[in-house]
Order: structure tokens, then C-alpha cells, then sequence
């Protein structure tokens, strides 16, 4: 059990992997160990020298995700992602030149094919089969000059672990732990992937990435009622859409879009290398520089405008499923740096860090009307004003209402009773723990470094923020709770999703 | 007009002819040369204590934390057959209920306060605790974690309290398609075995407090304790502080009762368990080698080929790459003491829930028809070889497999002899280990999804045992 690691956000990657953050905590400055280099095109790199064994994560993030996509064509992110994987123009292929004849030829059929079939009922049913027929010897045709996932397959003759990637809300990474002796291999696959990307068996990944769809939202209860949750949530904002796309929007994705998708967001501007391990900085800069600089500078689409309005009144929606229910509330929030979100994650220790935490105490152990209560700060995302979460589970004879009642319950004595000082002392060493803790394994320190300098500019975003936290927690009086409790958590801006059993709907 | 607008987008795109240095940065990686690499792995001392603990010490002071894990002889296969989840409950009350002088509330206090961190948990075949602090806590966090383990009180609010949660989750059991299908293949798999019991709202109710007592005294005694510690601290005053804080525990020579290993499958099983959902679970697999096995490395080399492998294996390569069909499929193999388990899983679309299952059979069969081609050979051999530096990327990790080798009997040299072992696996032995020890007329197939939605109906693949998820009233 570990009620302290949280991540942000959920994420959605190429490889069905459990993926967490291992636990541990150490309390010294990274101050003066990372080294920061800008490259002339503008792509950030950070190294982080740690020799204990002779093994080095590298991490590629970019600052775009989920939320820059446009209104229909949501799933653009992750499944770029997911392309990125399939090669590049020497890697993955036995002749490129030919094999682009074929892909040239796949796209037009596609555009066709769509075009045809978007005709519906009127659709000539002859011409689709020809069209299809073709797109087939096509698809064998390039097959020829495919080489089955050949990065996949040099990194992991070359030791490679844990070589995947991570599509979220704000961020997109690229992640590989290797020996360390192989970082030139690491910058000739990666800048090739971002020089000479190749989407090559665009069609039958997009299947794939419905598989996953149908695998991980929609045969999964709790997924599911997140996801109708957030689309409830947000009625303005792209936060309301799931990182994965909505199933008509994945299906129609196309190549060209998703090509364009990649030249406009993976920017120099919007990418931070970082390198954590047995690595010499000064060695391994040159090495960088020769592979990396070559990509081109490329300006970035002005930023999102969307902002969510207002929420006119409380949202309330049920979800069915084959499943007991739970149950999740949310409130609309304003995100980091702000100074309203580093109370919210103190609220967030109050009623959900460990076994004395309020909501474990009073409605698992006391009241036992729960087998799960938890609260979260900052979902779905980092980059805009974001959500405050409360959820759980109740325990039968109970219900979901009991449970919501209970959590209200709990929140508004955030209103009322101030927080004891011994109270907000444990949830200051709690919270330091907590960020150290994610700072003791290369790729934990990957992650994080990379997270801090993706979305706030800034790698000791995490670092700071233990300082920063020392001095709200040291300012935070039970006024600043009070506050911010009052401010929030209103009927108004509140909205609330429950999972309700197929056979107990009214 | 279409196809002349794809072009320019294409050309646009993709920079054009390379130059000379171009070339040599787009050198393909197999040209590529490295240089050596040279490392001493990082060992672990071993000392046994006055009363007969085995304990596992290695000192890395990069950080001021301590870690302590421990392994317990024990697991929920010794759970008595009428009291199905006792195990499990038993580790958590430990952990929850509080010790001897030393109240729940306190503890929990006392570890939030400090930030650290104790907790104990229930596996199939061992039972585990772990303990993490900051080192200048380490002294006061040491004797609760000693205490929970030695003299824990049980305290009965909390044992009603852990069995409502087993219930609750029993209830719950059947939410989650993946759920449901592992806890299948794990009882037919181990049927007629104590690794095949599946605990009951009525089982868990019968538990009462002096259960806990009883087990606990049965089970947790020094010599049946190993512990790891990890982080900065002195190797001499760690064996003081943790002779003083176990020393009062007595040696006692206590006998462990063994268990039966399960016995494979005679035939095919097949079990189908109705769930109304877009995406069907498959699980096949059937008993197999125990890691002691001399065919162990042969047999972990070919699931590597076969699934194990990620992209590269055949059943990835085939049913996700080629065709689509899925986002999660592969193979798994894991060795144990006394036997092994194999499986391969995929999850598909109902619609195509048939051609998975025909092309896992497939697929696993040809293992034995076109046996491993060399350069798969060469590819799993590389992998697996290259790979091994990462088991030492961590001083816990370190300690936590010196201490499950002793735990399970393997050589002490297993380490040191891995990569030869690895190395020396031939076309020949995966062709007849292939042909020995892959059985896939002889598994168990779980399915859970809408079978209407499916193709062919699933008795095509022979007489089908269907498994009513009975929700809970």
C-alpha cells in the first residue's frame, strides 16, 4: 500500500506495461548537478551524472499531447506515438526509394476509399471493393521492403530496457534505458526518428490503437466513467476529450494529418533531451550536438484560447456498466504556478496521505462505509486550469450517495474547523518525502527533471516545489484552507459521475 | 489534384539528398562500434544472527536512506482448505493491527510523521515486509517494524475491518475482464492444489482472531525470516542494531509443511466465462518447468522467441504488428521452485475473439514445426546477455536477489554463470524443448467476453465449461 506516490495524470503508451514510479526519498540538492545546455536550434539538454551502475535512461519529452489536438481528430497524439515506433527512412527498410512508390500510391487509395465510404448508403459498393482489393496488394507490396520493427530490435540486442512511450494531456515521452557505453546508438535512432520519421503501417497500427481503446476505456468500468466524467467536466476545454481519441475519430485518422500533426509539434522549441546516469556530460555533448543540431528550427502554432467558462451549476451524470459502483466529484481549479494550487495539494494530503489521513480514518476505519476513498489535485493535466478530485468506492450495503454525502461532509469541515498545526507538519514531511522520493532511480529522475522542464520551463520545478511547499505550509494558516475550500468546493462548480450497475438503472 | 497535394506534402516533408557527413551519421546501427564496457557487480555480505536470522547487508551511502525487505517462508498455499484468504488477512492485520505495548494509531503516527514507511503482504509461495526511512529515523522505525513482525496484537476491530475489505472485493471480483481471467487460469490451472484455492465471502467470514494467532506462530519464526538491507549505514552496526532488536526473538526449529507442486494438465480445458464487453480476454498456458529444470534457460529462450520478447516475438509480430488484432498480446513463462507456469494472453475485439485463439495455437505450435531460426536465436541470446547488467541498477534490487536465491535453493553462483548459461542454449536444445515441453493441446483456454459477438462459436475448439460470473445481490 502507498498512498503517497500519485501521478498527475493517467497516460496511454505503446506497450501494455505496469508502469509506476518506485518508491524512495533522499533529501540533497540536485543544484549544480544538472547540467544545462541549449542547442542551437533550440532543443534543451539535461544531464544528470550518477555512476552506480554503468546504465543510463534517457528520456525525450515534448511539450504536446493530447490537448493540442483539434476538434475531430482527437487520438492525433497518441497515435503519432505509436507511429514513431515503425521506423524511419534507413531504419525499418530494405530500399526506402521503392518502398515509397508504394506508400505514395496507399495514401491516394486511402483518400478514396474514405471518400467513397463517407458517402454511406449511396456508396458504390463495386468501386469500395476494388478500392479495398487494391489498398491490400498494396499493403503486400510494401511489405517487401518492411523490416519488422527494426528499432525495437537493434535497441534491445544492444541491452536495452524499458524502451516505450508515454502520450499524456500536456506531454508526450520517449523513453530507453541503455548501457551506458551505447549513448551514440541512442542519439543515431532517436535524431533519425525526428529527421526521417516513416509512417509505415499507418492502418494496421490504427487498428491496433482501437484495440487498445476498446481494451483499456471501454471494456473497463473505471475508465470508462472517468472519461464520461471529464467530457462532463469540461464542456469548452480539450481536457474534456480522452487522451486515446474518440473511437469515429481514431478510425478516420490519416496519415498526411498525422505527418502534419508531427511537423507542427515537435518543434526544437517544444524538446527536452534528458540524460540521467553513468554519462560524461563532457563526453557526451559533442555526440549530441553532431546528431541533434541537424534538426531544423520550426516555429510553434500560437498557443490554445480555449478557456473553460465558468461552470453555470452543478453536472451530474451515471454511467453503466457490468460493474459496483463508484463514484468520482470534481472541481474546476486554477493549475500551477498559481498560488491556489499549492493549497489544493496540501488539502490533498489532508484528506488522502496515509493511514491517518481524514478520509482513510473516518470513512474506511471508522464509519466503513468506503473500501477506497482518495482525493487528487491537478487532473487531468498541468498545462491549464485543471480539476480537484475526490473519489471512491463504498462498500456494500452502502451506496455511492452515502459515499458522495460522506466526501462533502469532509470537505466542508475544510470550510469550517481550521487544520491543526501538528496536522499540516505531517503533511509538509509527507509531501517532501513524497517529491524525493521520486528522485532516487535514473529513470524516476528522468521523468521528473524532464516533466519540471517540459511544462513549467524549469527542471527544478520539482525540486522547488518542496521548497516552495516548506513555505506554504510554514504560511498556510487554517485561513488559507478555509479559503480556498470556500472558494472551490461549491455546489456550483462541482461535478459528479457515478457508476451505477446495468441492471439497477431506473 | 488529391494526389498531386500528397506528393508535395511527401517532398516537403523529407529533406532531400544527404550529404557526406549525413551519411556517416546515418550509419546503420549494426556498423556501429562501442566501447568496452567493465564492471564489478556490487555483492551483498550474508550473516546469520544469534537466534538463526539469514541477513543480507550492502552499504551505498549516495543517499541517506535505509531499506529493509524480508522474505518469510510461508504464502497463502498454506491457507487451511476451509479457511480460503487467512493468509492474506493475517498480513494485514500485522500490519494493521498494531503490536504488543505498541497501539495502531500510535504507529501510524509515528510512520506518517517521519515519512516512512512499514508494511507487510501475502504472496502465493513467500510473504514479504518491507521497511523504508530516512537514516536518521531508521533506530525508531527498526523496533516497529520488529515488533509488528514478531509480537503483532491483532486487534479485532481491525481484523473485522480487513475481512470487510476481502469481502468487498470479492464482490467486486468479477468488475474487471483481466481479473476474471487470471483467477480462472488459476484455478483450473492448479486444480486439486492449494495454488488453485480461491477464497469466499463464506470462508472469510469463518476467520476469527485466534486463526492469525495460530498461523502467525506457525509461520513466523527467525530461521524462516531472511532480511536485506540496503542504504547508508555501517555493515557492523547494522548487525548490532538488528541483534539487539531480534535478539530477544528465540530460535525454535519449527518444520514448514510442503506443499504438493501442481501436476500438469492431461488435456485440453476450456472455461468461458460471459461478459457483456467490446474486448475479450484470452488466456492460455498450462503447467511447466521449475527453475532448477536443466532446461530452464532453453525453455526462457524460446517464450522470448515466442512472446516474452516484446515487438520482435512471433505472437506480437503476427497478431499485433501484421494484422492489428490487439494492442496487448504476448506470452509469459516464470520458473519456480518445484514447477513453472506458461501462458500466452491477448485481448481482441469479440468480432475477432475466434482467429486470436486459432492463431495462438497456431503460433505456439509452430514452435515445434519451424523451430527457432538463427538469427531469432542470436536476437533473444543478445538481449537477455546485454540486458543483465540492469538486475544490479539498484542496492535493493541487489540484496532482494541474493536473498530470493537462498530462499528458493538456487546455486550461488546462479548470477555469476547467468549470461555463460544463456550463451550456451543451442538451435538444438530450443528445437526439442520446443517439441518436449510446449503443450498447447494440453492447456487450459480461458475466455471472458460476449461470446454472440464472436465469429464461431468457441466449442469449435472443443467442449467448452462455462463459468457464471454471479453477481453479488
Amino acid at each position: 500500500m502507498n498512498f503517497r506516490m500519485k501521478r498527475k495524470s493517467f497516460f496511454l503508451g505503446i506497450l501494455f506495461l505496469l508502469w509506476f514510479v518506485p518508491a524512495a526519498a533522499f533529501s540533497f540538492s540536485l543544484e549544480g548537478r544538472v547540467k544545462e545546455t541549449s542547442l542551437e536550434n533550440g532543443i534543451k539538454v539535461l544531464m544528470l551524472e550518477r555512476h552506480e551502475s554503468p546504465t543510463i535512461s534517457f528520456y525525450i519529452r515534448f511539450r504536446v499531447g493530447a490537448v493540442d489536438e483539434n476538434l475531430g481528430m482527437t487520438g492525433t497524439a497518441h497515435l503519432l506515438e505509436h507511429m514513431l515506433f515503425k521506423g524511419t527512412r534507413t531504419l525499418g527498410t530494405k530500399n526506402f526509394a521503392e518502398e515509397e512508390k508504394v506508400l505514395i500510391r496507399m495514401d491516394s487509395v486511402v483518400a478514396s476509399l474514405e471518400a467513397e465510404r463517407s458517402k454511406g448508403e449511396k456508396a458504390d459498393k463495386g468501386f469500395l471493393r476494388y478500392l479495398e482489393d487494391t489498398l491490400q496488394k498494396l499493403q503486400a507490396e510494401q511489405k517487401k521492403w518492411i523490416v519488422k520493427d527494426e528499432i525495437e530490435r537493434i535497441y534491445s540486442q544492444n541491452g536495452a530496457v524499458g524502451f516505450n512511450a508515454f502520450t499524456g494531456q500536456d506531454s508526450t515521452a520517449y523513453v530507453v534505458s541503455l548501457p551506458s557505453n551505447r549513448l551514440e546508438l541512442w542519439a543515431r535512432i532517436e535524431s533519425d526518428r525526428l529527421l526521417n520519421p516513416v509512417l509505415r503501417e499507418f492502418y494496421s497500427e490504427r487498428d491496433v490503437v482501437m484495440e487498445e481503446r476498446r481494451r483499456s476505456y471501454d471494456s473497463k468500468p473505471r475508465r470508462k466513467l472517468m472519461e464520461n466524467f471529464l467530457a462532463a467536466a469540461f464542456m469548452a476545454h480539450p481536457y474534456g476529450r480522452p487522451i486515446i481519441g474518440w473511437a469515429s475519430d481514431i478510425q478516420s485518422l490519416g496519415r498526411q494529418a498525422t505527418e502534419e500533426f508531427f511537423r507542427t509539434f515537435y518543434s526544437p522549441a517544444n524538446t527536452v533531451l534528458m540524460i540521467v546516469g553513468d554519462v560524461n556530460p563532457d563526453e557526451a555533448l559533442p555526440v549530441i550536438r553532431k546528431y541533434f543540431q541537424r534538426i531544423p528550427r520550426r516555429l510553434l502554432p500560437p498557443p490554445l484560447k480555449t478557456r473553460e467558462p465558468e461552470q453555470a451549476g452543478e453536472r451530474r451524470i451515471r454511467v453503466e456498466a457490468d460493474a459496483n459502483p463508484h463514484l468520482i466529484m470534481g472541481f474546476h481549479k486554477p493549475n500551477a504556478p498559481h498560488p491556489d494550487d499549492a493549497v489544493c495539494e496540501i488539502i490533498e494530503g489532508i484528506l488522502s496521505y496515509g493511514r491517518t489521513s481524514r478520509l482513510y480514518r473516518r470513512l474506511v476505519e471508522e464509519e466503513k462505509i468506503a473500501v477506497e476513498a482518495d482525493a487528487s489535485n491537478g487532473f487531468p493535466g498541468e498545462r491549464y486550469p485543471n480539476l480537484f478530485l475526490l473519489s471512491g468506492a463504498p462498500r456494500h450495503p452502502h451506496t455511492a450517495e452515502e459515499l458522495e454525502k460522506a466526501l462533502l461532509r469532509e470537505v466542508d469541515q475544510l470550510k469550517g474547523e481550521p487544520v491543526s498545526d501538528p496536522d499540516l507538519q505531517k503533511i509538509k514531511n509527507q509531501i517532501q518525502t513524497s517529491f524525493l522520493r521520486k528522485l532516487d532511480s535514473n529513470s524516476s529522475l528522468a521523468y521528473w527533471l524532464s516533466y519540471g522542464q517540459s511544462l513549467f520551463g524549469d527542471w527544478r520545478h520539482v525540486t522547488d516545489r518542496i521548497k516552495a511547499y516548506e513555505k506554504v505550509t510554514e504560511k498556510v494558516t487554517a485561513e488559507d484552507v478555509r479559503r480556498v475550500a470556500r472558494k472551490y468546493f461549491i455546489p456550483k462548480n462541482r461535478t459528479v459521475a457515478i457508476l451505477v450497475k446495468t441492471s439497477e438503472s431506473p | 489534384m488529391r494526389f498531386f497535394f500528397i506528393l508535395f506534402l511527401l517532398t516537403a516533408f523529407l529533406p532531400g539528398g544527404a550529404s557526406s557527413q549525413e551519411d556517416e551519421l546515418l550509419k546503420h546501427p549494426r556498423d556501429m562500434k562501442f566501447p568496452p564496457l567493465s564492471f564489478q557487480p556490487p555483492k551483498a555480505s550474508r550473516t546469520v544472527l544469534d537466534n538463526g536470522m539469514v541477513v543480507y547487508l550492502l552499504e551505498n551511502p549516495e543517499l541517506p536512506l535505509i531499506r529493509l525487505s524480508a522474505l518469510i517462508r510461508t504464502g497463502s498455499i498454506q491457507d487451511p482448505p476451509n479457511r480460503s484468504g487467512l493468509a492474506r488477512v493475517t498480513a494485514a492485520v500485522m500490519r494493521n493491527g498494531g503490536a504488543e505495548g505498541r497501539p495502531f494509531k500510535e504507529i501510524n503516527e509515528t510512520l506518517e510523521n517521519l515519512a516512512a514507511e512499514v508494511e507487510f503482504s501475502m504472496g502465493t509461495e513467500s510473504a514479504s515486509g518491507y521497511l523504508f526511512a530516512r537514516k536518521e529515523d531508521f533506530a525508531r522505525v527498526l523496533p516497529i517494524f520488529a515488533d509488528l513482525l514478531m509480537w503483532p496484537a491483532f486487534d479485532s476491530e481491525q481484523l473485522d475491518l480487513v475481512k470487510k475489505a476481502e469481502i468487498e472485493a470479492i464482490r467486486r471480483q468479477n468488475d474487471n475482464p483481466e481479473e476474471i481471467a487470471y483467477r480462472e487460469f488459476r484455478r483450473a490451472l492448479y486444480r486439486g492444489n492449494p495454488r488453485g484455492q480461491i477464497p469466499t465471502v463464506e470462508t472469510i467470514e469463518k476467520i476469527q482472531r485466534e486463526d492469525l494467532i495460530v498461523f502467525h506462530r506457525r509461520f513466523f519464526h527467525p530461521t524462516t525470516i531472511y532480511l536485506g538491507v540496503s542504504g547508508d549505514f555501517k555493515k557492523e552496526e547494522m548487525t548490532a542494531a538488528l541483534e539487539r532488536t531480534f535478539g530477544t526473538w528465540d530460535r525454535s526449529f519449527i518444520e514448514i509443511p510442503s506443499i504438493a507442486f501442481p501436476s500438469p494438465q492431461e488435456e485440453k480445458a476450456i472455461f468461458y466465462a460471459p461478459k457483456d464487453i467490446p474486448s475479450s480476454t484470452i488466456l492460455l498456458g498450462h503447467v511447466s518447468l521449475p527453475q532448477k529444470h536443466p532446461d530452464y534457460f532453453s525453455f526462457k529462450i524460446l517464450n522470448f522467441i515466442l512472446g516474452g520478447g516484446g515487438f520482435n516475438s512471433r505472437l506480437i509480430q503476427e497478431i499485433r504488428s501484421n494484422r492489428g488484432l490487439a494492442y496487448n498480446v504476448g506470452s509469459f513463462y516464470s520458473g519456480r521452485v518445484g514447477y513453472g507456469v506458461f501462458g500466452a494472453l491477448c485481448q481482441t475485439k469479440a468480432e475477432s475473439t475466434h482467429r486470436v485463439i486459432s492463431l495462438l495455437y497456431e503460433i505456439i505450435q509452430g514452435m515445434k514445426k519451424n523451430p527457432p531460426r538463427p538469427e531469432e536465436i542470436d536476437w533473444a541470446k543478445k538481449t537477455l546477455i546485454n540486458q543483465f547488467i540492469f538486475s544490479f541498477s539498484s542496492s535493493a534490487a541487489v540484496v532482494g536477489q541474493q536473498m530470493r536465491l537462498e530462499y528458493d535453493g538456487l546455486p550461488e553462483d546462479y548470477l555469476e554463470k547467468y549470461q555463460e548459461r544463456v550463451a550456451a542454449v543451442t538451435a538444438e536444445d530450443l528445437q526439442r524443448v520446443a517439441r518436449e515441453h510446449l503443450h498447447p493441446g494440453k492447456s487450459v483456454l480461458v475466455v471472458v467476453g460476449k461470446e454472440e459477438g464472436f465469429e464461431k462459436p468457441l466449442s469449435s475448439f472443443g467442449a467448452v465449461n462455462r463459468i457464471e460470473l454471479k453477481s453479488a445481490p
